[in-house]
């Protein structure tokens, strides 16, 4: 079938457009902004949180400066966020410190070099969030939760874990 | 020769039976006790080495399993309360015996933490967290209340399920009372478990 010059351009720009749309597709959309400083979270804040990321895998970590698990894990969460950032990961980290240590949080995350998104826990009802996460979680910390690129969960953990085996369960997650 | 063999097939089915039933009190049931069940005895030695059982409570009207840990600050913000509670229900018939099952957390610490916080009341270390892990104990300061025929009746936090807190001055016993209450008067628990929250028990 012989395409006459318009009609062939049409479809060049109809082929051009498919395959954007295409890519878009397959990537990860940008990571959102990331707070300069220490947010306070309440539970409308982190369903925000958790729609804002939608598109991306997301690890949302619980942790408190003064947890020794905690401390001992979160080299594994920077490495995790400077590994596979670009490819369509972000980071979060909650604290469950009070609110007058915030200084001792800012400390710490500066001395792990963190540069992912913090916030300081400010919920009204933690056994309610809790059971709305997973209510699985016992409420211990440190406890870190996984969402797929669709927002839904797909991984937790309760007490320390390392690097490698946040890695396995990310990798297959990722666009 | 096939009936030889088939004896020795039955010997061995039949030692293995009797090994298996051989239990020793470590060898709890591999599932988590749940409310309504029924504890089953076991023993744990005192931070000085003496070997107590949970059934050397019997007559009691309740028995109150707080696992705690020395380091944790969720947990030290409740020893008050723990202390308060041994002192105000030991009288009405029900103990308190504390548990750590911290495996980072040594007996001569576990100790020197009740001695210095007037935690008036048997203190246990669960080396190898045998009963946390039949019990389905997860955090610290997480309370199991049996009554009198070691019956689970209530799980969870002693308070502030909703509130956590690492201040003294904000803990509270408020979720742990009412089910106290009601053991005590033989009634039935309204809310059997809450959500306790605290630092991860570091097991083995």
């Amino acid at each position: 079938m012989k395409l006459e010059p318009a009609r062939l351009a049409g479809l060049v720009a109809l082929a051009a457009a498919a395959s954007v749309v295409g890519c878009s597709r397959s990537a990860a959309p940008p990571e959102p902004d990331r707070p300069d400083g220490i947010l306070k979270l309440d539970e409308a804040g982190f369903r925000r949180l958790r729609e804002k990321y939608r598109g991306r895998v997301l690890l949302v970590n619980f942790w408190a400066t003064w947890c020794e698990p905690c401390r001992e894990e979160f080299p594994g969460l920077v490495r995790l966020d400077r590994t596979f950032r670009d490819h369509g990961l972000s980071v979060v980290a909650v604290s469950m410190d009070e609110p007058e240590s915030i200084s001792d949080i800012k400390e710490f995350l500066k001395s792990q070099s963190a540069e992912f998104g913090s916030y300081l826990h400010n919920f009204h009802d933690f056994a309610a969030l809790v059971d709305s996460i997973n209510p699985d979680w016992g409420g211990g910390i440190p406890a870190t939760f996984l969402y797929d690129r669709q927002g839904a969960l797909v991984h937790s953990w309760e007490g320390g874990t390392s690097y490698e085996e946040f890695a396995r369960s990310v990798r297959p997650l990722l666009p | 020769m096939a009936a030889w063999s088939h004896l020795r097939l039955w010997a061995i089915v039949l030692g293995l039976v009797l090994v298996s039933g051989a239990c020793t009190a470590s060898d709890l049931p591999a599932t988590k006790v749940k409310i309504g069940d029924t504890m089953e005895d076991f023993t744990l030695p005192d931070t000085a080495g003496a070997k107590h059982s949970l059934y050397e409570f019997k007559g009691k009207k309740g028995v109150m399993v707080i696992f705690f840990a020395t380091q944790c600050p969720y947990s030290n913000a409740f020893n008050h309360v723990m202390a308060g509670l041994a002192k105000e229900y030991g009288p009405r018939g029900v103990t308190v015996v504390g548990i750590n099952a911290n495996k980072t957390e040594p007996a001569a610490e576990v100790a020197e933490h009740a001695r210095a916080h007037g935690l008036d009341f048997p203190i246990l270390k669960d080396e190898g967290n045998v009963i946390a892990d039949r019990l389905g104990a997860r955090v610290t300061p997480e309370v199991y209340l049996l009554d009198s025929n070691w019956t689970v009746r209530y799980h969870g936090a002693l308070g502030n399920s909703h509130q956590p807190t690492t201040k003294p001055e904000e803990a509270s016993d408020v979720e742990v009372r009412p089910a106290l209450g009601s053991v005590l008067a033989g009634q039935p628990v309204a809310q059997t478990e809450t959500k306790a929250f605290g630092c991860t028990i570091k097991r083995i």
